[in-house]
């Protein structure tokens, strides 16, 4: 069940994930009962699915598509509208079921003639393709609609419980996600379902790698949003199956004008945009959850970044870096909080307008994508790391949202504290066996230990 | 942890005692509760070693078993308590089994209950049948005290630690003595005293008992049994030396169990608290038609489809249980309204006839709020209103004095503008609200995605029955038979 996929090693990275995909869909071709697709961050793992669900309707006819969200769902019908016009599959007819309530259509959407909306499926026979989020497919009737095959995006987000409903109604099933996403959770005590053969708290991936023997597993090999330095990095920690940039290094670039460079946090800003990453470190020591001092290094650090006058070359695409495609992501909702508060501090006391960045929760963030980000280490300041602040998925999330560079702030200390914390439950990205969250902080620590700036708080 | 829990524990810390973390009673007390201590052989979770049980507080039973290795007196023993509880299951009008702390309520309910559940009662050491039904009766009240809101089942740490906050560790907070030592200081003495003393000198309510009472009592009342052997009279003299030891180790226990009940009840209960009693008793009487018919069935492995189904409801009534305790209790809404996104404050201006565009005009009063406490709450966030349970509303403007609120459902017609609050009203939304869920359907099919490849092994349902004894009629598969070690469960149901 090892992954593959993976192909010679002087092929281009648009060869090798080529060949991901036509493996991928020569195994729909010959029926195979479940597929799983292990996508890294950025590797098209939208475009797989649209391209698999147009390309079976000829052969399966309607092809149900599961989601996580409405806005997930949302997005793959403006994806596949996208794809129609510029010309595949023109003549496509898409469904978008939805909740009875509280839901309307995207306005962009809505009047659009090929696709249909409506709460119930059976408005939605004509189409090819019916798009809704797992809670949604758990209302159809299993009794009066059956699919022999299906598609589900997010598979290692998705809990196992939400793919019950999706077995009654499907027969067969391609299964594409991140392995290194967080894992699924209850706020109740775990230990009645921990211990189960099949629990209901597993991701979806996993429960079809335990009860299905006979899943085919393809890893796709290429992230193209990463940059190259970024790539091997998040690789190297968190997966199972090594994965490449599709960019050459010399195709994307932060560049800023020369100046003086007394602000610690000019300079982070300076080494993040010239190798990718940078830790910008206040002193050690415990700290609350709500590490006030931690929310205010991240806010300016944001202020620094916008301020940098940053240039961004991608490709063809050169503009200045745009203040919504800066992310900031923590643990904790209470610490986006405290850095909304601390940004808005800051830009009142220097009479400023409030930079229009994305503040989030890594929860929140899975699945987008960005030029720059700020992360707040889970770690910062705890004496306490439990499985919440060590999950290698939560860490793995806020370290892959980026297309140029990652600015990680942390207090001092946490890797002795990690020296001094047992690892936890076994986890590896993208495998049921392996190493942990552990290592993977480790590695990523060890790659930030070179790139650090102190700041006072 | 909120920042209200920290205060609170600060408070109680500096101040030697603990302090009320909630205003209101969130459990249901029973007239007629069942209390239950019980120690178990260390190591050995299915090997009672004493157990007292009872109805009220001057009446407990008591039970003890001199060699807990020996299968036959472990059941006559265990046989006095299964009769009493399947009893009370069967008779109460208002039936609540009351524990010391989660880890009895694990040991009694989860272990006790699963090995008893589906003991033989025939072959060389056949278990009384009332032990096997009793089995049945402690694997229905686990699952009760795992269903969020369930009153039930309660643990008088559970329901102190609900209801208090001590200035010490949640882990220690576990040892009841210590905890009720915060909450019920004895005479001139602090919180801190108080637990430091009961640490010290009460011994431990169960399940595990304190091994120099094991060495004491337990050890040299054993010995003066097995060299009894035969001998009825030094018997009977070795099973009273133990039943004094533990009636003296579980006494203390017992009282601080009904003492905490006494306390429980000086808490005025909380509004939504009966509601939440109708569906325990809901599930009360289809357990006690179930276990009438003799047709208490568990799996020793539940079927995916189950656990999945269980989890879901569960999380729903967790979600709801929250939202209930939050909406009936200002105390914990304060601790909301300090960490949540949340408006608390005075209406200070009205405007019945303000409209918003997103596209189409909708009209949606404003209310201009001055602030009890600074909010957190954003524009995309709904608030439920807590006073007038149909309004929902979301912030506009804000800043640390003063917030501008529209209302988005609930009074946006002129038939409802009876529900806009008025200049003056103090008013508080949050973002819990009361959701009534349906309880329809049960957990269906498993589908192909989660059934197990190959099942050599067929795991059959594990049964208990209070009529006919077997009952299952044959098919009696090769599970580990009870007669020699006796732990493990039996698998099959019927006589073979």
């Amino acid at each position: 069940m090892a992954p593959v996929g993976h192909g010679s090693e002087d092929a281009s990275p648009s060869d090798l994930s080529r060949a991901a995909i036509e493996r991928i869909l020569s195994l729909l071709d010959a029926s195979t009962p479940v597929v799983l697709v292990d996508s890294p961050p950025g590797a098209g793992k939208s475009t797989l699915v649209r391209e698999m669900a147009r390309r079976q309707v000829p052969r399966r006819g309607q092809v149900p598509i599961v989601v996580q969200t409405n806005n997930q769902a949302d997005d793959m019908v403006a994806g596949l509208v996208d794809d129609m016009s510029a010309g595949l599959s023109i003549g496509l007819r898409i469904g978008r079921l939805h909740a009875w309530e509280n839901y309307s259509p995207p306005p962009g959407l809505r009047a659009h003639s090929q696709v249909t909306f409506s709460p119930k499926i059976s408005d939605l026979s004509h189409t090819h393709i019916v798009i809704a989020p797992a809670m949604k497919w758990a209302s159809v009737d299993d009794l009066n609609h059956q699919w022999q095959f299906g598609i589900i995006d997010e598979a290692y987000q998705m809990r196992s419980d939400a793919l019950q409903p999706i077995g009654r109604l499907m027969a067969s099933l391609l299964a594409v996600g991140d392995p290194g996403q967080i894992k699924p959770f209850t706020t109740l005590n775990e230990g009645q379902w921990r211990g189960l053969e099949v629990s209901p708290l597993e991701s979806a991936a996993a429960t079809l790698l335990t009860t299905r023997p006979d899943t085919v597993r393809v890893a796709l090999p290429v992230s193209w949003r990463l940059p190259s330095h970024s790539a091997d990095l998040i690789s190297r920690a968190f997966y199972a199956s090594p994965f490449v940039a599709g960019s050459a290094p010399e195709e994307r670039a932060l560049t800023m004008p020369m100046g003086a460079l007394d602000d610690p946090y000019d300079q982070a800003v300076r080494i993040a945009a010239d190798g990718g990453w940078a830790l910008v470190e206040l002193p050690g020591g415990p700290a609350p959850n709500l590490d006030l001092e931690v929310a205010d290094a991240v806010a300016a650090t944001v202020l620094a970044l916008v301020d940098a006058d940053i240039q961004i070359r991608d490709g063809a695409r050169a503009e200045p870096l745009q203040p919504l495609r800066v992310a900031v992501g923590t643990a904790h909702t209470a610490q986006v909080d405290a850095v909304r508060r601390a940004l808005r501090e800051q830009c009142i006391a220097a009479n400023r307008v409030v930079p229009a960045v994305v503040i989030s929760t890594a929860n929140r963030l899975q699945g987008r994508e960005f030029d720059v980000t700020i992360v707040w280490h889970p770690l910062s300041g705890r004496t306490d790391p439990g499985e919440f602040h060590l999950d290698p998925g939560r860490l793995c999330v806020l370290l892959s949202r980026h297309r140029h560079a990652c600015i990680v702030v942390s207090r001092a200390g946490f890797s002795e504290q990690l020296l001094l914390t047992p690892p936890p439950a076994e986890y590896w990205a993208g495998s049921t066996s392996g190493a942990d969250g552990w290592a993977a902080h480790r590695v990523v620590l060890d790659h930030l230990a070179g790139r650090r700036v102190e700041v006072e708080p | 942890m909120s920042t209200m829990h920290l205060y609170q524990g600060a408070v109680a810390s500096a101040s030697g005692l603990a302090v009320p973390r909630a205003s209101r009673r969130h459990v249901h007390l029973s007239d007629d509760p069942m209390v239950i201590l019980g120690y178990h052989l260390a190591g050995e979770p299915a090997a009672p070693v004493a157990m007292m049980w009872g109805r009220s507080v001057t009446t407990p039973r008591l039970f003890v078993v001199p060699e807990p290795r020996e299968r036959a007196i472990r059941f006559e023993a265990l046989s006095a308590f299964a009769t009493d509880l399947v009893d009370y299951m069967t008779t109460a009008r208002d039936p609540q089994i009351v524990l010391a702390n989660a880890a009895s309520a694990s040991w009694l309910l989860k272990f006790v209950g699963r090995f008893t559940r589906y003991l033989r009662i025939d072959g060389p050491t056949p278990a009384p049948m009332s032990i096997r039904t009793a089995g049945g009766h402690l694997t229905f009240l686990h699952q009760e005290y795992e269903t969020p809101g369930s009153s039930t089942v309660l643990t008088a740490v559970d329901a102190l630690t609900m209801h208090f906050r001590t200035g010490q560790m949640p882990s220690e907070d576990q040892n009841l003595a210590a905890l009720l030592g915060w909450v019920r200081p004895g005479p001139g003495m602090t919180g801190l005293d108080s637990a430091m003393l009961a640490e010290r000198t009460d011994p431990p309510s169960g399940p595990l008992s304190d091994p120099e009472w094991d060495r004491r009592v337990l050890e040299s009342a054993g010995e003066l049994w097995r060299d009894a052997a035969g001998d009825g009279d030094l018997q009977r003299r070795a099973r009273r030396r133990l039943e004094d030891g533990a009636r003296d180790a579980l006494d203390p226990g017992w009282n601080q169990v009904w003492t905490t009940l006494g306390i429980m009840s000086g808490i005025p209960e909380a509004s939504r608290v009966a509601a939440r009693r109708i569906d325990d008793m809901r599930r009360m009487r289809d357990h006690r038609d179930r276990a009438a018919a003799g047709q208490m069935f568990f799996r020793i492995q539940p079927e995916a489809a189950s656990s999945a189904w269980v989890l879901q409801r569960h999380e729903r009534a967790a979600e709801q249980l929250r939202a209930e305790m939050v909406l009936d209790d200002p105390l914990l809404m304060a601790a909301v309204l300090t960490d949540e996104p949340a408006v608390s404050g005075t209406v200070i201006a009205v405007e019945p006839d303000h409209f918003e565009r997103n596209p189409r005009r909708h009209r949606r009063p404003l209310l201009r709020i001055r602030l009890d406490l600074p909010t957190y709450a954003t524009e995309s966030v709904d608030l439920h209103g807590v006073e007038t349970l149909e309004l929902v509303v979301q912030v506009r403007t804000t800043t640390d004095e003063i917030a501008e609120v529209v209302i988005i459902k609930g009074a946006n017609n002129r038939d409802s503008d009876h529900r806009i609050p008025s200049v003056g009203a103090h008013v508080v939304f949050s973002p819990y609200r009361v959701k009534e869920f349906r309880n329809g359907g049960g957990p269906g099919d498993t589908p192909w995605t989660h059934v197990l490849p190959q099942e050599d092994d067929p795991v059959e349902d594990g049964e208990v029955g209070t009529g006919a004894a077997g009952g299952s009629g044959g098919a009696a598969s090769a599970g580990p038979s009870v007669g020699s070690s006796d732990v493990g469960p039996n698998v099959s149901g019927a006589a073979s």
